[in-house]
């Protein structure tokens, strides 16, 4: 018998453990005001059950093993269901970040080529409309509303078939299980291939570096973590928010779900916490029931854990992991370290501590080379204290981008039998075998004097009173370009931009790897990803930060 | 009787020895570790109706209505004593029954709430082997511990004709409950559940009676039973036991919470800080899930 791996196995051995323990809590609608909307208790035996019919109801449209199946709901019942439903039938989820550009999300789509179209109708407008997808999608399902959109709705077809139990397709663990597009920060966002083998292994590497055990109540608030709190036996708890809009969710309502559904577990991306922590502070709002919280998406400055951690028990631990949807989790750091510790050496320019990897990635840092390496025999493998690119190779590293050979080839490096990933990140790892992030490779500053790594730059200047965030770019030919520093202002600090100047200024002579940072620009307001509003755009920061000197010569 | 809002059962009657039947819940598989839920006065095994939902799959719960309350007989004062005594019968009657049936004889786990602590309680004391377990949720197994005062609504209840005359002709007892008891106003499908077996005088004699027994000092019908239970209770002291207290209740309050914790140190204690006498009803959201993380340590 051949080995299968499926991730909705996973739900299913739940749903008869425990049956009756809750799965999800799901607002019924959105609400007006700070009011908390009634919620829906979905047990684990109706999601396992539901999506048993939902499977039927998809087969009964021609959606079958194998099939790429764009899937387009919001979080929320549905968005659970039919993932759960396209893995018990072996079809491969398209799943495309909704916090990405519109015109990105259209290449995304004609890339992936999904043949099947599961949405709302919002979505199937969009579809129509903008032409997504357009010469692939041959199957279409509306879910929700009244019309079809050009395919069947999910009623109608969950009405033509009976409910009952489903055996989820016996699919192997190197099969391809989703293709996942997360926002990127440079480029359109690529595709990542998810196999069974890589869920399955996610989930066990949460559960390791988390500690999670069944019966956790988590909010998730950045929605691909939730779809395997099913797997890992929690309750998770959808908040009343838009998750595109992270920074702008209601605190108000999050600490009221939190407070009422014993959320032990939080989910959320730096702009969440930002969002969340700035309400404790400012109301003395404490939450003494939640243990764990974890940042995810990008990275979380240390401010932000600085000003939640007062407001949390204790014993509560904040960790934010390192990785990326080509693998993750790689590592893992605890907030007491990261401010007990490794804070003062980042703000002088030491990079960012992302903590040790788990023990099941294998983590090496090589020779920076923006060439392809086909073969590791082609790497220069770096000793600690050296900076180069983070690379990775583990049970959830991810096997290929779907579609993109030259991405792939960029990336990937074959390594006897398994293939390493290129994090395309520079970092080093210190004397006591912890991982440094530096910046993006693609984003250092290439100088005459040599490289500069934003991220060993930039805390240096963030730490001034005043400086909402700062951004180190290059202007010029690779080689000789200009190391230039941007600065953003916090709103009341407008008046006093001499005097941050000066110290900016002072800063970069503190340091021997920032001496060479000659201009100092102030601009209103970085472009930033939507999404996290944290990614900055520095490659758009470059160009305008050209035309200034050009204008000021 | 109206809709019952998450009330899915079918429940069993047992018929006693003096001719009265009394309705249970019996949820769950009959293999199944036993949780034995009792409520107090005035609700009824609607109560419970979270907890049998949230535990049947992995236990089997046992939910009785006392007599003259929920869908149990309804008697007469002349046919039937109520107080405390006869609800301790009751139970071990019913108990018994329930392992000639093929329940087990050892292993029980006691839910109480309310006056069903001392109902529930007195009983483990008469039958120690019997319970593994305790979870306890507003109630008291022991003599008032701020001494003999009652709020005042109460006393008006118990003690004078005209607090007689508001329970049974305006069931202000079960009202009052239903309104004061929580935090979070009932909806009015389950308020109108809380209160269907209180629709008519004769069916409201048990609240009424009920507030009546509470003894407040030697020489009062229960007392001796009360007293004696208090003195008993700490033979469970090695038993797990888990506390679940909503801490805006003004009749069982933070003095009988503290009472609880000074006995059993070591119990695995819940507080909700928003929630109030009706506690499953205000945060059962955490209090279902904390009490199966609980038996499932614990089992």
């Amino acid at each position: 018998m051949t080995e299968t791996a499926n991730i909705a196995s996973a739900l299913t051995a739940m749903a008869k453990l425990r049956p009756d323990a809750i799965a999800l809590r799901v607002p019924q609608r959105a609400s007006r005001g700070s009011e908390l909307p009634p919620y829906l208790d979905i047990s684990y035996a109706e999601l396992d059950a539901a999506s048993d019919h939902s499977a039927a109801a998809l087969a009964h449209a021609g959606i079958a093993r194998g099939i790429k199946t764009a899937l387009m709901v919001r979080p929320g019942r549905e968005l659970f269901v039919l993932m759960f439903a396209l893995f018990k039938l072996g079809a491969v989820p398209v799943l495309i970040d909704p916090g990405i550009d519109r015109r990105a999300l259209r290449q995304c789509l004609d890339e992936a080529a999904p043949e099947a179209f599961v949405g709302i109708a919002l979505a199937q407008v969009a579809r129509l409309v903008l032409r997504w997808a357009r010469a692939s999608v041959r199957i279409v399902v509306t879910v929700g509303g009244p019309f079809g959109w050009g395919g069947k709705r999910l009623q109608t077809l969950r009405d033509a078939v009976p409910a009952r139990p489903l055996t989820a397709a016996a699919t192997r663990p190197d099969e391809l299980a989703a293709i996942l597009f997360t926002s990127g920060s440079t480029g359109v966002p690529k595709g990542v291939e998810y196999l069974h083998r890589h869920f399955l292994a996610q989930v066990e590497l949460l559960r390791e570096a988390f500690a999670l055990q069944p019966g956790h109540v988590n909010m998730p608030t950045f929605p691909p973590f939730a779809l395997f709190d099913p797997a890992l036996g929690s309750t998770s708890v959808i908040p009343d928010m838009d998750p595109t809009r992270p920074a702008r969710a209601d605190p108000r309502k999050l600490v009221a779900a939190i407070e009422r559904f014993g959320v032990d577990m939080l989910f959320g991306s730096p702009a969440l916490l930002d969002t969340l922590s700035r309400h404790c502070e400012r109301h003395g709002v404490r939450l003494p029931g939640l243990r764990r919280v974890i940042s995810a998406g990008a990275p979380v400055a240390p401010a932000i854990l600085a000003r939640l951690r007062p407001w949390l028990d204790p014993a509560a631990e904040i960790y934010t992991p390192y990785g990326a949807t080509e693998c993750l989790p790689l590592a893992v750091i605890e907030s007491a370290e990261l401010l007990n510790d490794t804070r003062a050496q980042t703000e002088r320019g030491a990079g960012t501590c992302v903590g040790r990897p788990l023990a099941a990635n294998t983590v090496r840092i090589v020779a920076i080379t923006d060439e392809a390496i086909a073969d590791w025999s082609g790497v220069r493998e770096l000793s600690a204290g050296e900076i180069g690119e983070i690379t990775v190779a583990g049970p959830t590293t991810t096997q290929a981008y779907h579609a993109r050979p030259a991405a792939n080839a960029l990336a990937k490096v074959r390594d006897g039998g398994r293939l390493v990933h290129r994090m395309g990140d520079l970092g080093y790892f210190d004397a006591h075998g912890r991982l440094w992030f530096c910046g993006r490779k693609s984003q250092r500053v290439r100088a005459a004097g040599g490289d500069l790594y934003t991220e060993q730059a930039e805390p240096i200047f963030n730490a001034i009173a005043g400086v909402r965030r700062s951004a180190l770019v290059g202007v010029g030919a690779a080689g000789e370009q200009i190391p230039v520093l941007l600065l953003e202002l916090e709103r009341e600090a407008g008046d006093s931009a001499e005097r941050i100047e000066a110290e900016a200024r002072n800063r970069a002579q503190a340091f021997a790897h920032t001496r060479c940072i000659a201009q100092v620009l102030f601009h209103p307001q970085f472009p930033v990803d939507i999404r996290h509003n944290a990614k900055i755009g520095r490659e758009k920061l470059a160009v305008w930060a050209a035309t200034r000197i050009r204008q000021t010569q | 009787m109206p809709v019952l809002p998450d009330y899915p059962f079918r429940g069993l009657r047992f018929s006693h020895a003096n001719g009265l039947t009394q309705h249970y819940l019996d949820e769950g598989a009959r293999d199944a570790p036993p949780v034995l839920m009792l409520h107090g006065n005035p609700s009824w095994s609607y109560y419970w109706r979270r907890l049998v939902l949230g535990l049947r799959d992995n236990y089997r719960c046992i939910v009785p209505d006392h007599i003259g309350m929920g869908l149990s007989d309804k008697p007469g004062d002349e046919r039937y004593a109520y107080t405390l005594q006869s609800r301790v019968d009751d139970l071990d009657a019913l108990v018994d029954h329930l392992i000639r049936e093929g329940a087990p004889e050892r292993g029980w786990t006691l839910a109480v709430h309310d006056w069903g602590g001392m109902i529930g309680l007195a009983w483990a004391c008469r039958r120690p082997e019997r319970v593994a377990r305790i979870v306890v949720t507003n109630t008291a197994a022991f003599p008032n511990p701020k001494d003999q005062r009652l709020p005042a609504t109460l006393r008006l209840g118990r003690d004078s004709k005209l607090g007689e005359w508001l329970i049974l002709k305006h069931n202000a007892f079960a009202r009052g409950a239903a309104r004061w008891g929580v935090t979070r106003p009932m909806a009015p499908d389950v308020r109108d559940a809380f209160l269907a077996p209180y629709d008519t005088p004769e069916n409201r004699l048990s609240t009424l009676r009920f507030v009546q027994d509470i003894p407040l000092a030697p020489g009062d019908r229960a007392w001796d039973l009360v007293e004696r239970t208090g003195h008993e209770l700490a033979q469970f002291g090695d038993r797990p036991m888990f506390i679940g207290w909503g801490l805006r209740d003004f009749v069982f309050d933070k003095a009988f919470l503290h009472e609880w914790r000074r006995r059993f140190p070591g119990a695995e204690a819940h507080e909700y800080a928003q929630a109030g006498h009706y506690v499953l009803e205000d945060a059962h959201e955490r209090l279902v899930p904390a009490v199966r993380t609980f038996l499932q340590r614990t089992g």
